[in-house]
């Protein structure tokens, strides 16, 4: 198998430094205002030399480098890039597995372009995304997701590291790991607790004591630190749930602030599955306290829904069942899942907004790799 | 206050009561019944939750006038196992009731009849008429497909619509679940004082009250509308009911005005290849598909753990080619409720409404949304 892991170089700042020439060579954070409590979303690499990285506090990455400038992320723009960037994916391959909206593994073991290698693949990629976008990605080939994923990080910006099957244990091997799929820090602490550190020790571990301390799970672990990643690249990973919410400027006692709040994110949300053409039956509320304690509600319907009034109506009933108004808030989220399985049959409803044509609904169109485009 | 009363009508004020009281919480005045004199040779027995309050008037030689609340099930219960002798009820200290009828003798507790809420019979009702047999018809083509969904409270009753037309009256009632929509309408009775036209919609726990008053031996029933009230008068009952505050849907936007074909079946045969090829449908989706070509219809079902059915009708269609699946009990409901030997089923494409409709049920037709298959 012939992977490809792409990732784009600080991606939100890159497309604000693309957008607006004032911001290109300047530490630029993505994110919150420094005097809000946001956090940073991404962050330029003149601004990673400070320091700052992303998911820090904004007023910390302040703290670090006062001289950044400071953006609110436009969403809308990234996701319009982020779709440009799938096109020229899906004129290589139908097999793309996006992980979000800068990232993706593509399986070029069977290519549009008919290139045998790997790496002229991502060559070829790299350089269609430059040309359509302005903007940089990283890349890694491998013969496994693992080893495709580490090794796209190895020469970010703009580089390219291709790691041949006979290398990719060697490869791990030094790696601590943390870095290996599905190792978190708990896990992690607990295998160096065992006394493996890096990726070398699990691939000379038992698969059978790893399995008596981590469960399934250990035997995987060996495996994958001995470069061999069972994972296929699963296109289009249906979703299974869409939410909104929002981390309020101030905490706030009052229910008709909050209620107005669970109105809009309903909206966000219906417009969000109205767009993906997808509709849940379980509406769940999330409230977090000023004192950080988080609790959800949910209530699921008979039917999927997708509509903004529902939603907000079953919302603002949930709310009911929180404190909010007596303690006060910090967060307010409202989320839809319990998506119909897509293979099942559906119970199609009445519209009574729109009525029924004789015309069938629009029904999404997978797009097939197109040989011809180039 | 003190009286006697048959046990019959008795037995029947408090049967009718019991869909309108609290049944669970005995010391709640809700699942009380109010017994009240009216003259000397009649009584009133009023059952209410606030949005329906039924009340009954019967014939009893009243020996001492006043008023008392008792129990509604525990009565009831005395009543319906008693001899078929006149039943004496008195009033006692504290709110008691003694129940006495030939050897049997009860005492009930009761509750201040002045907590009972009050109610006021508006004056000036403007009642029209119907047979109580076209009402009940209506109430039956409609009730089986009202949504008991909470959130979505403007589905959780009847649309009715009353038009004067001449001497006449003509009624409509509508009801859906967001899935299928259920429309029937008639023509007839005595337009009396009312009119032009008046709608309410009328919430499920009321309609299935109506038909158990609708029982008795009167050929008419008299209904009025009065503030966001229906009332429904039939022999000794009288029924109040609050009209949902809530607007229905434009339901005349979902009901197909035309469609690609309308096939005749025969309602006999289309009930039995539905049942029979429900047995392997799926029990989370219930749905059957149906494949409709030249000269024949095909049921078919199948399930990955049971296996799969196909059954064929032959019916009259000329060319129309649909595939199209629905859940086989939303398609029973309909064909347990419409008239007539043969059924019209009208379908356009797997998206669109199918449509039942039957030559002898003029003034009704069943609106069904498909399955995504």
């Amino acid at each position: 198998m012939k992977i490809i892991h792409i990732d784009m170089d600080a991606y939100y700042a890159s497309v604000e430094q693309h957008d607006n020439a004032a911001l290109r060579g300047k530490p630029v954070v993505v994110g919150g205002d420094p005097r809000s409590r946001g956090v940073v979303a991404t962050c330029s690499y003149e601004a990673r030399r400070f320091g700052v990285r992303s998911a820090m506090s904004c007023a910390e990455a302040y703290r670090r480098c006062p001289s950044a400038i400071f953006v609110r992320p436009n969403m809308s723009r990234y996701v319009e890039i982020s779709r440009q960037i799938r096109d020229i994916f899906e004129r290589v391959t139908d097999q793309v597995e996006p992980l979000s909206l800068d990232e993706a593994y593509l399986d070029v073991t069977q290519n549009a372009l008919g290139m045998p290698l790997a790496r002229d693949v991502a060559v070829w990629i790299r350089q269609a995304i430059l040309a359509a976008t302005g903007l940089t990605a990283s890349a890694g080939v491998s013969s496994t997701k693992l080893v495709a994923k580490i090794a796209s990080d190895i020469r970010k910006p703009n580089g390219l590291t291709v790691i041949p099957p006979s290398r990719a244990e060697a490869f791990l091997a030094p790696l601590p790991v943390r870095r290996l799929w599905g190792v978190g820090a708990a896990t992690a602490s607990k295998l160096e607790g065992l006394g493996f550190r890096t990726a070398a020790d699990l691939a000379r571990a038992d698969p059978r004591e790893l399995e008596r301390h981590l469960g399934r799970f250990g035997p995987l672990l060996c495996r994958l630190a001995r470069g061999d990643d069972p994972r296929r690249v699963t296109p289009e990973r249906p979703p299974k749930s869409r939410g909104s919410e929002t981390t309020l400027s101030v905490d706030v006692l009052d229910r008709q602030v909050i209620l107005r709040l669970i109105d809009d994110h309903a909206s966000d949300v219906a417009d969000d599955l109205t767009r993906i053409r997808r509709a849940g039956r379980t509406i769940t509320l999330k409230i977090r306290y000023a004192d950080f304690e988080t609790v959800t509600r949910s209530r699921s319907l008979p039917a999927p829904t997708h509509d903004a009034r529902l939603i907000s109506e079953v919302a603002r009933a949930l709310l009911d069942s929180t404190r909010a108004g007596e303690r006060p808030v910090r967060l307010v989220g409202v989320s839809v899942s319990g998506f119909p399985d897509a293979s099942m049959p559906e119970q199609l409803v009445l519209d009574f907004e729109a009525g029924h044509r004789l015309e069938p609904p629009a029904s999404v169109t997978v797009r097939a790799p197109d040989p011809e485009a180039h | 206050m003190e009286f006697t009363v048959s046990k019959l009508d008795l037995t029947q004020a408090l049967y009718k009561a019991q869909g309108v009281v609290d049944r669970k919480t005995a010391q709640n005045i809700l699942s009380h019944v109010l017994i009240e004199s009216t003259s000397s040779t009649g009584i009133r027995v009023v059952a209410t939750d606030y949005d329906v309050v039924l009340t009954g008037h019967y014939n009893a030689e009243v020996a001492v006038a006043g008023r008392m609340t008792v129990g509604a099930k525990h009565l009831f219960e005395v009543v319906k196992t008693l001899p078929d002798k006149p039943v004496h009820l008195t009033a006692l200290d504290n709110h008691w009731v003694e129940v006495r009828c030939g050897s049997s003798r009860f005492k009930l507790a009761g509750l201040p009849p002045g907590d009972f809420p009050e109610r006021t019979q508006p004056e000036g009702l403007k009642y029209f008429r119907i047979p109580k047999r076209l009402l009940s018809d209506l109430v039956d083509r409609t009730l089986f497909s009202v949504s008991h969904d909470e959130t979505r409270p403007s589905l959780n009753g009847v649309f009715l619509r009353v038009v004067r037309e001449e001497n006449e009256v003509r009624l409509t009632m509508v009801s859906t679940d967001g899935h299928r929509l259920s429309k029937a309408e008639a023509l007839g009775g005595d337009t009396g004082e009312f009119g032009p036209a008046a709608e309410a919609v009328i919430h499920t726990k009321a309609l299935n009250e109506l038909k158990r008053s609708l029982e008795g031996s009167e050929p008419d029933t008299q209904v009025a509308f009065h503030r966001g009230n229906v009332h429904f008068m039939n022999d000794e009952v009288t029924l109040q009911v609050r009209q949902l505050d809530e607007t229905f849907p434009d339901y005349t936007k979902v009901i197909p005005q035309r469609s690609t074909v309308r096939v005749p079946i025969a309602k006999a045969l289309f009930v039995a290849a539905i049942r029979r090829i429900a047995t392997l449908t799926s029990a989370k989706t219930n749905i059957i598909r149906f494949e409709l070509s030249p000269g024949r219809l095909v049921l078919s079902s199948s399930n990955p753990e049971m296996g799969e059915g196909r059954d064929e009708l032959v019916v009259d269609n000329e060319a129309a080619e649909i595939s199209v699946g629905f859940n086989f009990k939303y398609l029973l409901d309909v064909l347990g409720i419409i008239s007539g030997e043969n059924v019209h089923l009208s379908l356009s494409d797997q998206f669109s409404p199918g449509l039942l409709t039957s030559p002898e049920d003029a003034g009704s037709l069943f609106v069904v949304m498909p399955m995504r298959v």
